[in-house]
């Protein structure tokens, strides 16, 4: 054999009476596969003036046909057209008659010895459950006016206030009283109000004056999770993903019809940005559904997952298998997908789930990317160190964030500190009572290098994403009422208010879960990513019942927004600006001199002490904005002296 | 026993017992079809595909 070895044939080894398969997976990783096949041109299908275009990219691949269809559902007979497509280096096209708009199409894809219909992985629109891509042009999708929406602005990161929403659970409790309950319109619905008077839904995100929403997962996610004919037989969360670039039908009045989808989603993107709400989408590019039944996979074996050298997937993501994110095709994929999303749907920022699964190269490329299309763009992500087959140094994770300078990462010290340890239920963290107080400081100067004992990941604080509860684990109440279980509600409460407070007057970018902000219960269960509704809808009554924390959470916000000295936007600054006071067990002060905020002094303390201390402070009259009962940018009394009294269980800003 | 491709000519195998295996035993096919090879290192047990680039042969190989 004088030639290179086949990769569209198997290779097998035979040793007397041993015989086995010889993977390709490494192979596909060297610079002498990337050289002979990677490919930068045009890929998935596209409608041009004369005909309509269509490209996939497989080297593995005998054969590729395109297989069009009258209908979106697989379940309807239908005899389909069947044109065969061309291959050139890996890259296989055909056009069709500009009549076959508004068709669907799959790929029948011949590699080794079997045939496998697939959805192009670059589909941009997809029929009932994702099963066949459809043939659409996306500017028919554009509501009226689309042209005119615009990215919201966001100077630095640390100016962001981002609240983790999910589109079902916002609206498909019954007392939300919103209409289109679980569906993208139903969380721009207007003027909404529980039957106790409360707002709900997007007039609650606007009373509440965050800066961003968090979605949870809005692509086309796995339709065994959410059957889209049916969307409230199951639930779940949708960290499964099927088609990354269509959005999930489930959340749409009519998912039988591609476009619908797509206009009612960019619909309610605009209203949020009308709003002046960024949207951050919440992507899972480190994992899908079930690699073996996945596009990728059926497409191109061994390709798009991460296996060691002799095939053996890896799975760091514990759900079977990890994106090979360090393949440059794949790397391609990523980024053209999340380009797209900025580019058609104009995606504010986007939270990458597990995204120390991906390299730091990949994450770096996209920020590049994306930088050049919005510079107010935000990508931050979970950077937990997971045992995946990638090199340390690669991997996109907090002890790397110095790789990475322009991403930010879910900050665990923070949230470990306030809550407790996420794994171990009834560890309390420093809200709790129990001593943190090391941690807590290291949390409010955004884990970055402080000084010789204050020592963190992060080298600016827009890396920090600093939270006390997201839509993983108990809730910030549930895990309360878990470490706390003897104190009373009341007492709880305080807890919940001075964590908030934490998050919301710490340096770097705070993040709240949906409904923290009024104590939200899922009845105790730790992961509710397959609960039914009752355990992951949001219960309004409860906003009603806790209306002094969303009071106090909102007071927080506005402060944030309206002073610079919580939002320093440089490990300078913070290190020159903010100092800490010499203060009792369980408490933390900080004195924070900004020339460039009104407030020319400001104070902030923490008691998490079940009585309350005296904390030592610079002589003279001092305004306090916030304390346990109140939040916000007014003084609300006065105080003399050299010394403060700090109520139990609670936090105090002072300004003078 | 182990194998990986670490080039378009080159397949690496990996086993404890190398030094006992019998090279003329070892033997590559695609699909069906036998392909000839050329034994590298009979103590890493490296089998290359041939091929007429002399370059190959001039690379370090992998430890086991």
């Amino acid at each position: 054999m004088s030639e290179p070895v086949d990769i569209k044939r198997k290779t097998y080894i035979s040793i007397k009476d041993k015989c086995f398969e010889v993977p390709y997976s490494n192979l596909f990783k060297t610079e002498e596969f990337n050289e002979k096949y990677y490919y930068d041109g045009f890929l998935g299908c596209r409608i041009l003036d004369d005909k309509i275009e269509f490209r996939v990219w497989s080297p593995v691949a005998t054969s590729i046909d395109l297989v069009l269809y009258k209908n979106g559902d697989p379940s309807l007979q239908e005899e389909p057209i069947i044109f065969n497509m061309k291959e050139k280096n890996g890259v296989f096209s055909g056009e069709v008659d500009l009549k076959y708009k508004g068709y669907f199409y799959t790929y029948k894809v011949q590699i080794y010895d079997k045939i496998e219909e697939v959805v192009d992985p670059y589909a941009k629109a997809v029929g009932i459950n994702g099963l066949r891509a459809a043939i659409i042009d996306l500017e028919e999708t554009n509501p009226y006016n689309w042209q005119k929406d615009k990215y919201v602005k966001l100077e630095n990161y640390v100016d962001a206030v981002i609240y983790e929403i999910s589109i079902r659970d916002i609206s498909s409790n019954e007392n939300s009283n919103i209409k289109k309950r679980g569906k993208f319109l139903g969380l721009v619905e207007e003027g909404t109000f529980s039957k106790k008077g409360v707002t709900t839904g997007l007039e609650h995100i606007k009373e509440l004056g965050v800066s961003h929403v968090q979605i949870l997962p809005f692509y086309d996610f796995h339709f065994e999770s959410v059957d889209e004919r049916d969307q409230f037989k199951r639930y779940n969360w949708g960290y499964d993903p099927q088609n990354y670039n269509a959005p999930e039908g489930s959340f749409s009045l009519n998912p039988y019809e591609p476009k619908e989808r797509i206009r009612e989603l960019k619909t309610m993107i605009q209203k949020l940005h009308q709003n002046n709400i960024g949207v951050i989408m919440d992507v899972v590019y480190n994992h899908v559904y079930d690699y073996k039944k996945s596009n990728f996979e059926k497409i191109f074996p061994g390709y798009y997952f991460r296996c060691d050298k002799f095939g053996n997937i890896s799975n760091g993501s514990g759900c079977g298998n990890d994106v090979a994110s360090e393949n440059k095709m794949v790397r391609r994929f990523i980024k053209d997908s999340v380009i797209f999303w900025a580019k058609e749907y104009h995606i504010d920022g986007f939270r990458f789930d597990l995204l120390g699964l991906l390299d730091v190269d990949t994450i770096n490329e996209i920020y590049d990317g994306l930088k050049k299309i919005n510079p107010n763009a935000i990508i931050y992500g979970e950077g937990w160190d997971l045992n995946t087959y990638l090199e340390h140094d690669k991997k996109a994770i907090q002890m790397n964030a110095y790789k990475t300078p322009n991403i930010g990462y879910f900050n665990d010290i923070i949230r470990d500190a306030i809550r407790g340890h996420t794994f171990e239920a009834e560890k309390k963290g420093f809200a709790g009572g129990e001593s943190r107080e090391h941690d807590i400081k290291r949390g409010v100067v955004a884990a970055i290098n402080y000084d010789e004992s204050l020592k963190g990941p992060f080298i600016s604080p827009d890396q920090s994403i600093n939270y006390a509860s997201c839509h993983d684990n108990h809730t910030l109440w549930d895990k309360i009422s878990i470490t706390n279980k003897e104190d009373s509600v009341e007492e709880r409460v305080r807890i919940q208010k001075l964590s908030q407070a934490i998050v919301l007057t710490s340096q770097g970018v705070p993040f709240i879960h949906l409904g923290c902000d009024f104590c939200r219960t899922k009845q105790g269960h730790e992961n509710s990513y397959n609960l039914p509704d009752i355990i992951n809808s949001v219960d309004w009554d409860r906003k009603y019942e806790f209306r002094d924390v969303f009071e106090y959470v909102k007071g927080l916000i506005k402060l944030r927004k309206e002073h610079p000295a919580f939002r320093l936007n440089s490990c300078e600054d913070i290190k020159k600006y903010l100092k800490f006071l010499d203060c009792p067990s369980r408490t933390v002060a900080f004195k924070i001199d900004y020339p460039r905020d009104a407030w020319k002094e400001i104070i902030v303390i923490y008691n998490s002490n079940k009585s309350a201390v005296d904390i030592k402070i610079p002589n003279g009259v001092w305004n306090v904005a916030v304390d346990g009962r109140l939040a916000g940018v007014d003084a609300l009394y006065k105080i003399y002296g050299d010394k403060v009294k700090v109520a139990p269980i609670s936090a105090m800003v002072l300004f003078r | 026993m182990k194998a990986a491709f670490v080039t378009f000519y080159k397949i690496e195998i990996y086993c404890e017992d190398a030094e006992k295996i019998e090279w003329e035993n070892i033997k590559v096919y695609q699909e069906s079809e036998p392909i000839e090879i050329s034994i590298l290192n009979k103590k890493r047990i490296i089998v290359r595909l041939f091929c007429p680039n002399p370059l190959i042969l001039k690379e370090k190989l992998i430890l086991v």
